[in-house]
């Protein structure tokens, strides 16, 4: 039993319990924190797959920024206590079956995974050296450079496009 | 004469007291890192000394005490006498105030001892949860800064910093942008109208001031070539060196040092604004307003509003100890620091050594915590869309066009070969930057103080109408995206 | 340790520029406001709009005349196609800003960030043509597609921009959702993202292991462009959106986003086919061409409102392109492997030319090409008799407003007969040379059945474009109606326009033998 199995199945538990806490909640600031939580918890798994600059982006990003404006829409809409939720509905029938489905499915494939995996990294160095900074910084920018621009293009287009379409009548 | 011997003795006391728990907490590194490496295989163990010592020692007790200092202060430049009421019952002390020191233990009493109250329509919950988060972020953010250099104790590497991770600043972005929970759970749970708007206010201010904090260090990051503040190629290891080194009198060095604010003036500068703006404190402290929306923790009472307070002056310590570490030389002094490591009783015991070095790390970070409080009580307050102005049109254009220069100038001076060379041995090449930096400095005050005509106007947008220039757009076709506050 | 060279860059110059010109009108925005009569001084934003796009233009022409290669690591390609599409969609763009400068004007809604944002969407096409990695293509799709959202909600008059906006962002991101769930499924079949390196794979494994992934994936694809083409049965949101969009907004969609969604689709199924065999592909484009000719077309014919029935005419027209695009995997054009060129991202992978498959891709970029002119013209045209007035009213397009245009305003007429001649493939118009290309290319594919179904409809089509020239020179116009004001960009577009119909239908020797050339180069 090493630290890093025991720190798994905390991050593993806790990851599940929040992402359920996101959808039995009624309130929907406690789900939108629990989703956070869940980021943070999921963002500790990806420490432990030795990918840190995910892992803090992660936090950063989805934790950090998004979900901030999540909760202002939230608290800005006001939401209360949700009332609509009927015990039986078409939808939830049909919900009910696909997430069924979806679960035999996963566990099916689970299934076929093989045993053990084998270990991809020759050494600790290299699997220290995976998921940090550097190297990410050399993927995108000596890799996948086109992309990565591109995206800075979509921001760009997003954002003016937002402005445009909030302004007030043209 | 004797009021200035008074001061001298507080002060040799103080830093006499820093310089004994710096010691302490080497000691504690080492032997926590030994005793965990030989008995359970496990590195790291310096680390949980460092959060003993720097986290709860150091910044909780500098931040209890600035609350007094905080009213010191304030009282002083306000020609008040200041807090001197609470005594302590005992012969012989009944008539002194001890300089207002009991204050900080009625303080805590009475946050102790009120009733802690629950309005009755919130959420109990994010209530209660409220507070932590609001004070954890802050708390955390200390965990990468180093309080002093790697050295060897007890046979082990000792880091001064509880964690040295490869994404460095990134995690104060990332553990920065989850302060805004508190404030906003806080605003939102109270289920109170006030406590909303306040929550609402903090929470927008943050989260427009982190886009500008990001954008004010990328050019230390560029500078240096990293993003880690401890550790041998962190960036308080590397402000330990020349810029321009002038002379070495007897082994002693002076030169002008390395260090962030003249590298990246106007980098500290803005990281400065922001990252007030991110504590909350006048003159950004739009949140709070005694006089209009009380704030996002006018529900709270007790230690659950305690907390709110000691998580300000926590942000200001920790914010204090970023500033030291990123901009003004970290742990090291301006001049004699390798003299110092050379000599003997140091090279014999490193742990003195980064005694040392600790002492002039908290120094500093006491004296930009007095720094804080003065703009505090010397500022008045922004409006409220002043704040996004300042934010969102100055800050962040001056931010990127300091990334741009800054790139263009570390590109043009960087020798050839520079990813080979060690990052010590590039620090002399950085000196066009801090030219650069101190021109920009220049533009910038002068484009400040050269009295604008429209400057008028430009305040008179924010009320919206009513205002007579002729040069302003008219409000059929203006497009100006001014946040209007009302 | 791989690095760029300028060579690297080429292909991406136009959109660069198109973005760097986006980029400088929106500060010059910004600087705007501060300037005394800030809404009479906007005239200098549409000039600058043309600039760049006709120099965008022009760097893709000469980018058309270089050797086809596999630039940016593999996630671009520099071929004739996409520097193709790169003119075609800056012609458009160029002539849709000038259309929408006098259509601005007119309603006093000229911004610089509506010029910004078609030139941004330009960039997004010019883009997407020339990806050929799947996270690439789907990021540049999205540049076009935001930027054509926020176009299509821009005038706020009334309900329908905000509806056409909503359901256009909606169906957007759903379409956008299926191609990349697709793509991932594929990856999950490839290993891959890039489409050389998918099409190495599947080549090299044609086992049926994942067969199913790939199909379904290949599905998931093909809708996810479908929605972006609005082929039959996924046009839905088209009469809605092109009906609610500012007008020179439609034109650009109906003209440039189809072009580079089919080219973007041709490279990726190019790509895909060859492994499992071209049936797939062939199935699926075979029964949405046979869908979108005769449902739009169908469509279209009881249409009274000319936007509307302009809009399905452009899922018809997808429909041709569609036939083409069969063509290209039909099992009679070929033995397999063949003409896969830098199409699929890896020159090394073509084998024979084959001179069949030249043809039809020769004959579905002029169709783009003709498609692109005369849709511009045609709406053009819609543009400038729209007043401000009548936006409420609801009969602003009725076919009766063209009524004795002919004798209100000849050149418009000339102009919108040309376009509705060309529209209903009757020469001597670029339509009708494009409609001949591709089905004669449809037939050497022995695709009989289905050329005879797009000739078919195409008469039918016939009806609905005469109906507007037959309202314009026969009808004489109602009493008191009003005179559309006039503005010279407006005609400057109309004229080119008009132009390009005509003198590319009666001449089109000189784009088709390039278009021979280049694609024979492309396929070597």
């Amino acid at each position: 039993m090493s630290a890093e199995f025991v720190l798994f199945w905390v991050f593993a538990i806790a990851t599940a319990m929040s992402a359920l806490g996101v959808i039995v909640t009624k309130n929907p600031i406690a789900s939108a924190m629990s989703l956070v939580a869940t980021f943070f918890f999921l963002a500790g798994i990806y420490v432990l797959l030795w990918a840190h600059t995910v892992a803090v982006l992660q936090v950063m990003v989805y934790a950090g920024a998004i979900m901030v404006l999540f909760l202002f829409v939230i608290m800005l809409l006001s939401l209360g206590e949700d009332t609509s939720m009927t015990k039986f509905s078409p939808t939830r029938i049909i919900g009910g079956v696909a997430t069924a489905g979806l679960l035999a499915a996963l566990v099916l494939a689970f299934r076929k995974l093989p045993e053990a995996s084998t270990g991809w990294a020759a050494s600790v160095d290299q699997l220290k050296a995976f998921g940090t900074l550097s190297q990410l910084g050399d993927v995108l920018y000596k890799q996948w450079l086109f992309p990565f621009e591109a995206v800075s293009l979509l921001l760009l287009v997003a954002i003016v496009g937002a402005v445009v379409v909030a302004k007030p009548r043209i | 004469m004797q009021r200035i011997g008074v001061v001298g003795f507080i002060c040799g006391l103080i830093v006499s007291a820093i310089f004994g728990a710096m010691a302490a907490a080497y000691g504690l590194a080492g032997f926590l890192e030994k005793t965990l490496v030989e008995k359970l295989g496990i590195q790291g163990g310096a680390g949980i000394g460092n959060m003993l010592i720097l986290m709860l020692v150091f910044v909780m007790v500098i931040a209890t005490l600035l609350t007094l200092a905080e009213r010191k202060w304030s009282a002083l430049m306000q020609d008040r006498i200041g807090p001197n009421r609470a005594r302590i019952n005992l012969p012989g002390l009944r008539d002194q105030s001890l300089a207002g020191l009991p204050h900080i233990a009625t303080d805590v009493i009475k946050m102790l001892t009120k009733e802690d109250f629950q309005p009755k329509a919130a959420n109990k919950f994010l209530f209660n949860l409220a507070p932590m988060l609001a004070f954890a972020p802050a708390f955390a953010l200390f965990a990468i800064v180093p309080a002093g250099p790697t050295l060897p104790v007890l046979g082990y590497q000792v880091q001064m910093s509880v964690a040295n991770p490869d994404f460095g600043l990134l995690y104060i972005f990332a553990i920065a942008s989850l302060a805004v929970y508190g404030t906003s759970l806080a605003g939102w749970a109270s289920n109170n109208k006030f406590a909303l708007l306040g929550g609402v206010r903090a929470s927008s201010q943050m989260i427009s001031y982190e886009v500008a904090l990001g954008l004010s260090l990328v050019g230390m990051m560029l500078a240096f070539s990293t993003v880690q503040l401890a550790g041998p190629t962190g960036m308080s290891e590397l402000q330990g060196g020349y810029l321009w080194r002038f002379t070495e009198v007897g082994g002693f060095d002076v030169g002008i040092p390395a260090w962030g604010f003249l590298l990246q003036p106007l980098g500290f500068v803005l990281f400065f604004a922001a990252s007030f703006a991110e504590t909350k404190r006048a003159p950004f402290d739009v949140p709070e307003g005694e006089s209009e929306i009380i704030g996002y923790f006018v529900e709270y009472s007790g230690m659950k509003f305690g907390l709110f307070m000691i998580a300000e002056f926590v942000e200001v310590v920790v914010l204090a100890g970023v500033i030291v570490a990123i901009f003004f030389g970290g742990y090291y002094l301006p001049f004699g620091n390798e003299w110092l490591k050379a000599q003997t009783v140091f090279v014999e015991q490193p742990w003195l050594l980064g005694a040392v070095f600790g002492t002039v790390f908290w120094v500093k970070v006491v004296l930009l915590c007095y720094v804080q409080l003065a703009i505090r009580w010397t500022f008045p307050r922004f409006r409220y869309d002043q704040i996004q102005t300042l934010g969102w049109k100055i800050l962040l254009p001056v931010g990127l066009l300091n990334v741009f220069v800054t790139g263009a100038v570390i590109l043009w001076a960087l020798p050839e070969g520079a990813a080979t060379l060690p990052a010590a041995a590039l620090i002399p090449f950085l000196q066009p930057l801090a030219i650069v930096g101190l021109v920009e400095i220049a533009v910038v005050v002068a484009l400040t103080l050269t009295p604008r005509e429209g400057a008028e106007s430009a305040h008179a947008d924010g009320h919206g109408h009513g205002h007579t220039d002729t040069h302003a757009p008219a409000p059929s076709h203006g497009a100006t995206p001014v946040a209007s506050s009302h | 340790m791989p690095s760029f060279s300028i060579q690297d860059f080429m292909p991406i110059f136009p959109a660069a520029i198109l973005a760097v010109g986006a980029m400088a009108l929106l500060l010059s925005e910004a600087f705007l406001v501060s300037v005394p009569h800030a809404s009479a001084s906007r005239g200098y934003q549409a000039v600058i709009g043309v600039i760049t796009a006709a120099f965008a233009g022009t760097v893709a022409f000469h980018n058309a005349f270089e050797d086809p290669r596999v630039v940016l690591q593999g996630f671009a390609v520099l071929d004739p196609f996409s520097s193709f599409v790169t003119v075609v969609v800056a012609v458009t763009v160029g002539l849709a800003v000038l259309l929408s400068a006098g259509f601005l004007k007119h309603r006093n809604a000229e911004r610089g960030e509506f010029y910004a944002l078609m030139l941004f969407a330009a960039a997004g096409m010019s883009l997407l043509a020339l990806s050929a990695e799947f996270i690439t293509l789907f990021v540049n799709l999205e540049v076009l597609s935001v930027a054509t959202y926020a176009l299509t909600a821009y005038l706020r008059r009334g309900t329908r921009p905000a509806e056409a906006g909503f359901k256009y962002f909606i169906l957007g991101a759903f379409s956008g959702a299926l191609l990349l769930y697709g793509a991932a499924l594929l990856y999950g079949a490839t290993g891959t993202t890039k489409l050389a390196g998918m099409a190495e794979v599947l080549r090299a494994a044609s086992s049926g292991d994942k067969a199913w992934l790939v199909y379904c994936g290949m599905v998931l694809v093909a809708t996810g462009f479908a929605f972006k083409v609005a082929a039959v049965p996924f046009h839905m949101w088209t009469p809605d959106v092109y009906e609610g969009a500012p007008t020179p907004v439609t034109a650009l969609m109906s003209a440039g986003v189809k072009a580079a969604a089919f080219v973007a689709l041709i490279r990726v199924f190019v790509a895909l086919a060859p492994g499992l065999g071209p049936q797939v592909p062939f199935v699926l484009f075979g029964g949405l061409a046979l869908l979108t000719m005769v449902a739009g077309n169908l469509m279209a014919l009881p249409q009274r409102n000319v936007k509307r029935m302009l809009a399905y005419s452009s899922v018809a027209h997808a429909g041709y392109v569609l036939l083409g695009v069969t063509a290209l995997f039909a099992p009679a054009a070929g033995t397999e492997g063949h003409g896969m060129g830098v199409l699929s991202a890896s020159p090394l992978l073509g084998q024979v030319p084959a001179s069949a498959h030249a043809d039809i891709y020769k004959a579905i970029l002029f169709y783009l090409l003709g498609y692109a002119v005369t849709t511009i013209g045609s709406f053009g045209v819609l543009a400038a008799l729209e007043r401000r007035e009548d936006e409420t009213r609801g009969t602003t397009w009725d076919l009766d407003r063209f009524a004795g245009l002919a004798h209100s305003k000849p050149g418009w007429a000339i102009a919108m007969a040309a376009c509705m001649l060309s529209l209903g493939g009757i020469p001597p118009t670029v339509g009708f040379m494009g409609k001949l290309l591709v089905f004669r290319a449809a037939v050497d594919a022995g695709l009989l059945g289905l050329a005879i179904v797009g000739v078919l409809t195409s008469a039918a089509a016939a009806y609905y474009y005469l109906r507007v020239v037959v309202y314009m020179f026969m009808r004489n116009a109602a009493e008191g109606a009003a005179v559309p004001e006039r503005h010279w960009q407006t005609d400057v577009a109309l004229a080119v326009a008009t132009a390009g119909v005509i003198l590319l239908g009666i001449l089109p020797g000189p784009v088709t033998a390039w278009l021979t050339q280049a694609t024979m180069l492309a396929l070597r």
